[in-house]
């Protein structure tokens, strides 16, 4: 009998023993497993508006990306009485890892992209599914774009860079994935086929806040003219149906009370978002901003009083630090009406630059009329009582420029524009950082950038070499 | 119901009694001591039997046995001596005081006799942790008592838990903490047990006993087992009671009066620094002037603070009855810490351990325990909200309350003063009272157990353990308060946040045990093991706004929540075991095991770990050829090697892919997070060691040498990976890193002076030293460093690296090169070694040899008694380690922090050319506050931890009042310090306690709550 309740004991320990093994299987609660998303649209357009969230970090377009390419230029200068930051980047002194966020912050994009692609078989085939597999697709071809900007030089710019290092292609969800650089060829050929094999499949309607045919067309323009290959872009640019905004509506455009003439960008909630992009040129309080950069003497004298961009202070105004010094102030990031956090939508494509694209098209391929015809979309709707100079020719071409300069300014072109035009960046040596030219001026040693300089490429960060050191460098580091 | 309860059991007893009168004799005698003196509570054992009684108050004992059986007498502090029964009615026998080598020590899963041990484990009794200097958690006991167990306590903080690190620093990610055994339960927290209850503490520093503990050993064990009650003995109170008061250990150094203040903010405005000049005292133009800021001259720690008032109590009743024994105990501590207007610690506590035996070949025990604490907690960050830094900041010249031009208070509206906001700008006297933060838990321990003896040989205990742990803060903001006006919702004033958590912790245990002697002098035990460990973590937090008043701070009154969150972790741990004991007529002995464990925090691909240990020991004593040593008593070798991995102090989730959720523009978001790693395995420990231990000259002369090599591999780390892949972290944890730890340890006592050398007078002195050296060997490799690259810890304060081939954690500063005498300038090296004026980050060097970890550390202590007197002393020591001194970075500024109080040596800097031995000109203030190792300090130090004099009454007063004996005590705690190359309290441990640092502690001082010094008095009676 004792023996009986001895064995019994025994029996229900090796039997409550044996329950546990499933035990080790933990999931956590405040997540799900990848592998278990991404089973209906709903799911699917969550994980889009992650791409979204992507885009919209402090790397990339909510920050860096817009802020950046015109530090490097000759479109501003830093503020003695700021905080002197990404002075790395004005001063063209490329640590080795200075560019991470240019080379992880796409990637991270072009992941959640990737991740969306390999679970698309999950839905339905229709329009649902069509549109979805469009807007990832066209997210991981900006984002390559974007790389390739940074890192590459661009096909216009020299006669051989098509075959110069380019930025490697990822469609794979492997986190630990190492591919070698393939040739800039090959990375425009895959952003354009891209782009072009979903401009069928994508909603027109999707709004401004996601990828629509208006903006993968608009981007096409941007990636042709890149790429040399005009008659493309040109056709690209009349595929979107976006006007240009209006003087009237222009200065709401940038505190986020109008939509006119934006095609894509990231919308954000002020306070539950809340990613200041603006601060890179300044913070301000009650009454005085903390400036970073503001506007070159040479820049501020180029918008003309009657330019809706300088008179209605969406671009630039006068604005004073806390101790009383004047500066050309950015104030194209200010904020949401009535605010000064720096927290509005990152404007990715707007239908200015796809004329102005179309213009520059147009002119580099001798068709000048129809380059002035497009350059006046633009400038007929900034200034007022605007009246064409007609030009054309080599000046045409230079109004071009002029009014890209003006219009893109602080939305990240301006590095990009210099570089596939292979010019170089030239800052004043005397002028100052206050709104009259007179304060600090740029110390000699960074007034200068050749045109094709190596600089003009940021290096590979090292701990990208460090986790894969087979990864090519860029000549010159 | 009474009656008829009794009667049952009146009825049962006679049963009982009248069967076993059959077949026994009863055998009586006395047990007294060596001197000839009665043992009262003595032991008295049948052996083989749970039979068993104590001895009365003059020594006398009665036991029903009957010839042939074995008696074994018993008493604690001296050794046990057997008896076969005879025709004798009549046994008295003497006991010879502590015969070491008959101590039982815990250990793993069981326990062993003192001689039978393979191991290093270090030991400490209710008697001795008496000894100990008191706090409420047991950690803070044990620094200066373990050779090669670094104590170091969190901060002053009543209830405050301590660092404590056995042989060494074993993780950089995971914790390196030692793993808590109270009574076969983990610890939630050393908050949670009394240290009264504590009947024995073993401490498991080396692996062949640690690795039975698997994945969860590598940092060491801390095993503890509570009291218990003995069968057949009525019932025994003990009551302890101590009351007294602390305060902060003074500086070693000064802070200017009011007068030394405005003498120094008027220099340094003549110098011309600028912030300076509109300061008061650059101010002053008259004499009256002068005498009004006198008169104003305010001592902030008196303002601030004040003694604390610390009082324990408890009361402690066992014994047992035939089948079953008992231990309740009730305690309460209160501490209220030495910040003005908020209460400190408070802790009250209740255990019941019961142990009956069910059949006579079944034992069922339970322990449990209740555990509340409450804590009133200040802020413990680096800005105006921290007391500790007030005290210091604020000038002596600023007063509590804001006075008037005839230094008379200002009164607001109500007639109440107003609080001085000074020239920190809040006032932290207002916020003390008007922001409070409580934490209040509540440890539910519990054990239920049940050993059944399936034969002879064969053992089987199943256990359930569990722990309950409720936590749970409030942080009120009331309306109106200052700190409100700054963060609070002016339309909605006052906030409360209410957050906690519940973690429910349960494990089921079965050991099967056999044990058999083989030819009368092989044996050999067996134990299989089975454990499984589920742990689940639940907690809240919840905000609201708008308070109505300022006395209800429940969130039901508030007008708008503002946040609302909870969250709930799960983890699991598996584990199966193997463990073996052999000895051969206890001269050779020999251990091995063998455990395989899984967690659910590691990968699918490597959740499991399998550890082991082997280990061998040689008792040469008992060999003939010593076994009439007269001067060696005790002497054994012992060698031992062994694994244990670690997994505490991950994330539960560690090794998972993810994807979270949140929100762009308003809409619902789904983000990959993280891609895990399914291999992620258990951080890998082995540790080999040595030992000698040896008593000689009639056991007066007691040590251990032992020396170990540690290793701890597979690290977990962040290996960095390409963008390429997109991984959100841009690393994967991965076990990757190596370190290593090496070590002596001696641990040497002496009876100098025994009672019968000159007859009541006794004098023990005792002493141990561990000798410790970390060197990180591997971390991740990278194109430029093969080897490992090094990790900068350069956040929050920290100023350290771990790099190959160097200790963990040493410095990476700039080093300072002094004062220029010709300018007052302050002087740097480069990283060449060149002397520079140029301060650059980028001159940080790897300061060789200097880190926040202590070369070595120990303690002393003596013990004298003088016939009812006792006096104990207990030293600690540490010496080696390096600390940044950021209290003296603020104190001694330079000019630059001019507007706060300054030490009194702030004004011996630099006035003219050719002065040495200066501060820098406050003219070079700001570089000579570039972040340098300026500050950095030696912090070796000497504290007389414990100073203890107590008076036992004796016998013949204690016999009339009925009680069996009355100690009164007076104890000192932290009564001296010396500190040769610190300026501060050199115990540093929390830096500043609301900032997280990867090095977790030891590496600068910022305002902590300080360590503070107390003198207690108590009674202790039993009866």
């Amino acid at each position: 009998m004792k023996n009986i309740f001895k064995t019994i004991i025994l029996v229900f320990g090796i039997l409550l023993f044996n329950s546990c093994e499933d035990e080790l299987d933990q999931l956590p609660n405040d997540s799900v497993s990848p592998d278990t998303f991404y089973n209906n649209i709903g799911e699917f357009e969550s994980a889009m508006r992650g791409v979204y969230s992507g885009f919209l970090s402090g790397n990339y377009y909510g920050g860096q990306f817009l802020a950046l390419p015109d530090i490097l230029t000759d479109n501003v200068i830093i503020a003695q009485e700021g905080r002197l930051s990404n002075r790395l980047f004005f001063e063209w002194r490329h640590a080795p890892n200075l560019a991470y966020s240019f080379m992880y912050a796409p990637y991270v994009v072009t992941n959640r992209a990737n991740l969306i692609l390999s679970n698309i078989d999950n839905l339905p085939a229709g329009p649902e599914r069509s549109n979805i597999e469009a807007e990832a697709r066209a997210a991981r071809a900006l984002a390559l774009f974007d790389l390739v900007r940074v890192f590459s030089e661009i096909p216009t710019q020299s006669a051989g860079a098509s075959q110069t290092l380019g930025m490697p292609i990822i469609t794979s969800t492997d986190p630990t994935i190492q591919v070698l650089r393939p040739t800039v060829e090959t990375s425009y050929d895959f952003i354009i086929s891209e782009l072009e094999a979903v401009k069928a499949t994508i909603n027109a309607d999707n709004g401004s806040g996601r990828f629509n045919k208006n903006a993968v067309n608009g981007l096409l323009s941007r990636a042709y003219l890149y790429n040399g290959d005009y008659l493309n872009a040109i056709t690209a640019a009349n595929d979107v149906t976006t006007s240009v905004a209006t003087s009237a509506n222009f200065p709401a455009v940038w505190t986020d009370g109008s939509e006119d003439g934006v095609i894509f960008k990231i919308n954000q909630d002020r306070i539950l978002d809340g990613v200041s992009i603006g601060t890179s040129w300044s913070q301000s309080n009650a009454g005085a901003i903390v400036p970073e950069y503001v506007l070159s003497f040479e820049l501020a004298n180029l918008y003309a009083s009657t330019d809706v961009r300088k008179s209605s202070g969406a671009y630039t105004q006068i604005q004073a630090d806390a101790s009383g010094n004047l500066y050309n102030s950015i104030t194209k990031m200010f904020g949401e009406s009535g605010q000064n956090n720096g927290v509005v939508d990152a404007k990715v494509i707007r239908a200015a630059e796809v004329q102005l694209n179309k213009a520059e098209a147009h002119a580099m391929l001798g068709q000048f009329t129809e380059a002035l015809t497009a350059l006046d979309v633009v400038r007929m709707n900034r200034y007022s009582g605007f009246i064409s100079p007609s030009e054309t020719g080599a000046a045409l071409l230079d109004a071009i420029k002029l009014e890209r300069r003006l219009e893109l300014f602080a939305e990240g072109h301006r590095l990009f524009d210099l570089k596939r035009w292979n010019e170089g960046v030239v800052r004043s040596a005397t002028d100052g950082d206050f709104f009259d030219g007179t304060g600090t001026p740029v110390p000699s040693t960074f007034t200068t950038l050749p045109a094709g300089s190596h600089l003009f490429q940021f290096p590979i960060p090292q701990t990208e070499i460090n986790a894969f050191p087979e990864f090519q460098q860029n000549p010159g580091y | 119901m009474k009656t008829k309860f009794s009667g049952i059991l009146t009825l049962f007893l006679a049963f009982v009694v009248q069967i076993t009168f059959a077949q026994d004799k009863t055998v009586s005698g006395v047990v007294s001591d060596e001197n000839g003196i009665p043992l009262t509570s003595a032991t008295v054992l049948v052996v083989g039997t749970s039979n068993g009684t104590s001895t009365d108050f003059d020594g006398n004992y009665s036991i029903k046995t009957k010839v042939g059986d074995k008696l074994q007498f018993s008493y604690v502090g001296y050794g046990n001596k057997e008896v076969t029964v005879g025709g004798a009615n009549t046994i008295n026998m003497t006991l010879a005081p502590d015969n070491a080598l008959d101590e039982v020590v815990i250990t793993g899963f069981g326990s062993k006799k003192r001689d039978q041990l393979t191991s290093a484990v270090t030991t400490l009794s209710a008697d001795d942790i008496t000894k100990l200097s008191p706090s409420t958690s047991i950690d803070n006991m044990l620094q200066g008592v373990a050779p090669g167990v670094q104590v170091v306590a969190g901060n002053g903080k009543p209830g405050q838990t301590a660092f404590v690190r056995i042989r060494g620093v074993g993780s950089i990610n995971a914790s390196s903490a030692p793993l808590y055994v109270i009574d076969g339960i983990i610890a939630p927290d050393l908050n949670s047990v009394n240290p009264g209850d504590i009947e024995t503490m073993s401490i498991l520093k080396d692996a062949a006993t640690a690795s039975l503990y698997g994945s969860r050993a590598a940092n060491g064990v801390v095993i503890i087992k509570t009291k218990t009650g003995n069968k057949n003995r009525d019932a025994r109170v003990s009551i302890s009671s101590r009351v007294g008061y602390g305060q902060r250990i003074a500086d070693n150094f000064e802070m200017m009066n009011a007068a030394q203040k405005i003498q120094y903010e008027r220099e340094l405005s003549a110098l011309g620094i600028g912030n300076a000049t509109a300061l008061p005292g650059a101010q002053v133009s008259t004499q009256e002037e002068y005498d009004f800021l006198i008169a104003r001259d305010t001592d902030w720690e008196d303002e601030l603070l004040r003694n604390s008032y610390i009082q324990n109590n408890s009361i402690s009743i066992d014994g047992g009855t035939e089948k079953s024994s008992y231990f309740v105990s009730f305690a309460h501590d209160r501490n209220t810490g030495i910040i003005q207007s908020i209460n400190g610690f408070e802790r009250l506590s209740g255990r019941l351990n019961l142990n009956v035996q069910a059949k006579d070949w079944l034992q069922v025990s339970t322990n449990v325990s209740i555990t509340g604490t409450s804590s009133d907690e200040p802020r413990d960050r680096n800005n105006v909200q921290n007391p500790f830094r007030a005290m210091y900041d604020y000038n002596p010249y600023e007063t509590k309350f804001l006075l008037d031009d005839d230094n008379n208070q200002v009164l607001d509206g109500a007639g109440n003063p107003i609080f001085n906001p000074t020239r920190a700008g809040f006032p932290i006297s207002e916020a003390l009272i008007n922001n409070p933060e409580s934490d209040n838990t509540l440890f539910i321990i519990g054990g239920i157990s049940a050993i059944a003896n399936l034969s002879d040989k064969w053992t089987n205990t199943f256990k359930v353990g569990a722990t309950n742990t409720a936590y749970r803060r409030e942080y009120f903001l009331k309306p109106g308060s200052v700190l409100d006006g700054f963060v609070g919702d002016a339309d909605n004033p006052g906030s409360k946040t209410d957050s906690g958590s519940n973690e429910l912790d349960l494990t089921v245990t079965n050991l099967l045990n056999y044990s058999t002697t083989i030819g009368d002098k092989h044996n050999v035990s067996l134990t299989g093991l089975f454990e499984f460990n589920k742990r689940t973590f639940r907690n809240y937090s919840l905000s609201s706004d708008g308070f109505s008043n300022d006395f209800q701070s429940v969130q039901a009154v508030a007008t708008i929540p503002t946040a609302a969150s909870t969250n709930l972790f799960t983890r699991s741990l598996l584990g199966y075991g193997g463990f073996l004991d052999y000895d051969y007529d206890s001269k050779y002995l020999a251990t091995a095991s063998i455990r395989r464990d899984g967690s659910s925090t590691f990968g699918i691909n490597n959740r499991y770990g399998v550890f082991w240990s082997g280990s061998l020991a040689w008792n040469l004593s008992k060999e003939n050829f010593l076994a009439d040593s007269d001067i060696v008593d005790e002497l054994k070798l012992r060698a031992s090697a062994g694994t244990s991995g670690n997994s505490n102090g991950l994330a539960s989730y560690a090794s998972v892919a993810t994807l979270d959720f949140g929100s762009l523009n308003g809409a619902s978001t789904a983000i990959p997070t993280d891609n895990g790693n399914s291999d992620l395995g258990f951080e890998k420990n082995y540790i080999w060691g040595v030992g000698v231990e040896f008593a000689g000259f009639d056991r007066r002369i007691r040590g251990v040498i032992d020396y170990y090599e540690r290793t701890t591999s597979d690290l977990l780390l962040n290996a960095p990976l390409s963008s390429l892949g997109g991984e959100p972290d841009g690393s994967i944890f991965s076990n990757i890193g190596e370190m290593t730890n090496k070590g002596l340890e001696l641990e040497l006592s002496a009876d100098i002076i025994r009672a019968e050398d000159f007859g009541d007078f006794t004098l023990t002195v005792g002493g141990n030293i561990a000798f410790l050296d970390n060197e990180v060997t591997k971390l991740v490799s990278s194109s430029t460093d093969p080897n490992g690259a090094d990790i900068l810890l350069t956040t929050n304060g920290d100023n350290n690296i771990v790099r190959v081939g160097e200790e963990i954690y040493t410095y990476y500063l700039v080093r300072y090169a002094g004062v220029n005498p010709a300018n007052g300038e302050p002087l740097f090296y480069d990283i060449d070694g060149n002397i520079t004026n140029q301060y650059s980050a980028d001159d940080a060097v790897v300061l060789d040899g200097k880190s926040p970890i202590a070369k070595f550390d120990g303690g002393a202590n003596l013990n004298m008694t003088y016939k009812g007197f006792d006096f104990t002393a207990d030293l600690y020591y540490k010496v080696g380690n390096y600390i940044q001194n950021y209290l003296e970075g603020n104190m001694l500024s330079n000019g630059t922090g001019v507007d706060s109080n300054q030490r009194v040596d702030a004004f011996n800097y630099w006035k003219n050319p050719g002065d040495t031995n200066v501060l820098p000109s406050p003219l070079f203030g700001n570089e000579a506050g570039n972040t340098s190792d300026r500050l950095l300090q030696k912090g070796d130090y000497v504290r007389l931890r414990n100073l203890t004099i107590g008076y036992t009454l004796p016998s013949k007063f204690t016999e009339t009042l009925n009680i069996s004996s009355l100690r009164l005590f007076l104890q000192g705690q932290n009564l001296w310090t010396y500190a040769p190359h610190f300026n501060g309290d050199p115990e540093v441990g929390i830096g500043s306690g609301e900032t997280d640092t990867s090095v977790n502690f030891g590496n600068y001082n910022l305002y902590s709550y300080p360590q503070t010094q107390s003198l207690q008095m108590g009674v202790e009676l039993k009866f």
